[in-house]
């Protein structure tokens, strides 16, 4: 995605362009950087610079929500939505993280279609059968170890699909992304304490749940 | 299911993940440490615990199945162009057009049904009403030149009737009516208020010869339905033209604002193209 020649030409342009975007802490970072510099292009009505940001973090929101919203189509469909939300909102970026940004539209749309669930159950998790699954094998790695790997990986889908829609969105956040308490209960529009007990009591039923199959994770 | 002990069945497994998480400080982390450390059946949780994160933490990427990158069509429909900009008030935040809608139509419903409950006056409570009706008493009766002896309540409907029908009546209502009328040119809350009066009380009025209000007004209808019953049945609230008109006004905006809200719901749900 740096490589591409588009890319390059937009790293190149103005520096004052990332002032524009009334952030007042020098951006330091270049993939944070180059996103605002996208985003930046993409204000103006340059829709590439918008599939460029689309190219970049379409993959780790669609890891996202495909946790949140364990129905691959479903998931597929609200990570679409998310980015035409996105592009619907350019003008409401106010600075900061993009990728952050990005994964608050994506959380607030697999929420919205999660609460949209609860009123109309659909056929639960046909997506743990899904080969996409498994983790990418090598030729050099060992077969043991990869089967072990995608059993532990499918055992813990299918106990994560198990506990609570809130239990899983805090425990993916905070897990799987990396956010902390405060980025969580800004996202999710919950107080810091229901945030660390969604994650514990989350884990804990994701324990229960995994109990007789606990040798695959311990050792 | 691991064996849960009986000492472990006590002991607080939210301790034990708040451990974990690391969320734990002071006497709550040493209590948590004690008790993993006394207890195998929380030292074998703290570690199922730890191995679980660690291996959400390792959980395979998922890769997308398509490419969600928005074609010049979608584009296109997701800009706002010619009168679909109008909608989106507020340019970037077309909510702000959805919630403005929600609001008046919430308001036109709300004020609908203020405006239709029974016993809710507008621009006249009962109490701001029997002056103006007391007025409106007055000005008729000096419009028509009756005095003392005959009374016109609110200027319409009303035919003297001899006080004498007062007897009639065995609580002595209506003679209090007609005392009420006679000397206070009461409108309906004097009437009201003289329903309440003593049988002693309809002597004098009877004595004197006035001539008690027959009342075809409808503010006047529960002293008009008194008349020749047993008992007096309890005044209702009067309502003036004011709180009339301030009813009719509220409801007019009321679907004024209705209507508006489910129009701009309406407008805006034409103005979002299909992708």
């Amino acid at each position: 995605m740096l490589d591409s020649p588009r890319l390059t030409i937009a790293v190149r342009r103005d520096p004052l362009i990332v002032e524009d975007l009334r952030s007042t802490t020098v951006v330091d970072d270049p993939v944070q950087r180059r996103d605002l510099i996208l985003l930046e292009r993409a204000r103006a009505g340059d829709l590439d610079a918008f599939n460029d940001l689309v190219l970049c973090y379409q993959d780790q929101l669609f890891a996202l929500v495909v946790r949140m919203v364990p129905d691959r189509d479903q998931a597929s469909d609200v990570t679409q939505e998310a980015f035409f939300s996105a592009f619907r909102n350019l003008a409401a970026f106010r600075g900061g993280s993009v990728r952050s940004w990005l994964n608050r539209i994506a959380v607030n749309a697999a929420m919205d279609i999660q609460r949209a669930r609860k009123r109309r159950p659909v056929q639960p998790y046909p997506e743990l059968e899904d080969e996409s699954w498994q983790p990418p094998a090598t030729e050099d790695a060992d077969p043991v170890h990869t089967a072990l790997t995608w059993e532990r990986s499918k055992a813990l889908n299918e106990a994560l699909a198990s506990v609570t829609h809130d239990q899983r969105t805090a425990i993916v956040l905070f897990d799987v992304e990396g956010y902390d308490y405060a980025e969580i209960a800004s996202m999710t529009n919950v107080s810091l304490g229901t945030v660390k007990s969604r994650i514990h009591r989350g884990r804990l039923a994701l324990r229960d749940r995994l109990a007789d199959r606990m040798d695959l994770f311990r050792g | 299911m691991p064996h849960v002990s009986e000492l472990h069945a006590q002991h607080d497994p939210l301790l034990v993940a708040s451990l974990v998480a690391g969320d734990l400080a002071g006497a709550d982390r040493d209590r948590a440490n004690a008790q993993v450390s006394a207890c195998t059946d929380c030292a074998t949780l703290h570690a199922d615990l730890i191995a679980i994160a660690r291996a959400t933490a390792a959980l395979p990427p998922a890769v997308a199945p398509r490419d969600f990158r928005l074609s010049r069509e979608q584009a296109e429909a997701l800009r706002p162009v010619g009168w679909r900009r109008l909608v989106a008030i507020g340019g970037s935040r077309p909510l702000l057009s959805r919630q403005l809608g929600i609001g008046l139509a919430t308001i036109g419903i709300a004020g609908l049904l203020v405006s239709t409950l029974p016993g809710i006056q507008l621009g006249g409570s009962a109490a701001v009403a029997e002056p103006s009706t007391r007025e409106a008493a007055t000005s008729a009766d000096q419009r028509s030149g009756v005095s003392g002896d005959q009374v016109t309540i609110a200027g319409e409907g009303v035919s003297p009737v001899p006080a004498n029908l007062g007897p009639m009546s065995n609580d002595g209502s209506s003679a209090a009516a007609s005392r009420s009328a006679g000397d206070t040119f009461g409108g309906a809350v004097g009437l009201a208020s003289g329903l309440q009066s003593s049988p002693a009380a309809a002597a004098p009025a009877a004595s004197t010869g006035a001539f008690a209000p027959s009342v075809g007004d409808a503010a006047a209808t529960p002293a008009a339905r008194s008349l020749g019953q047993d008992n007096a049945e309890p005044a209702t609230p009067t309502t003036s033209p004011a709180a009339d008109s301030g009813q009719n006004l509220l409801a007019i905006g009321s679907i004024i604002a209705l209507a508006a809200g489910i129009a701009l719901l309406a407008v805006r749900r034409l103005a979002r193209r299909p992708i």
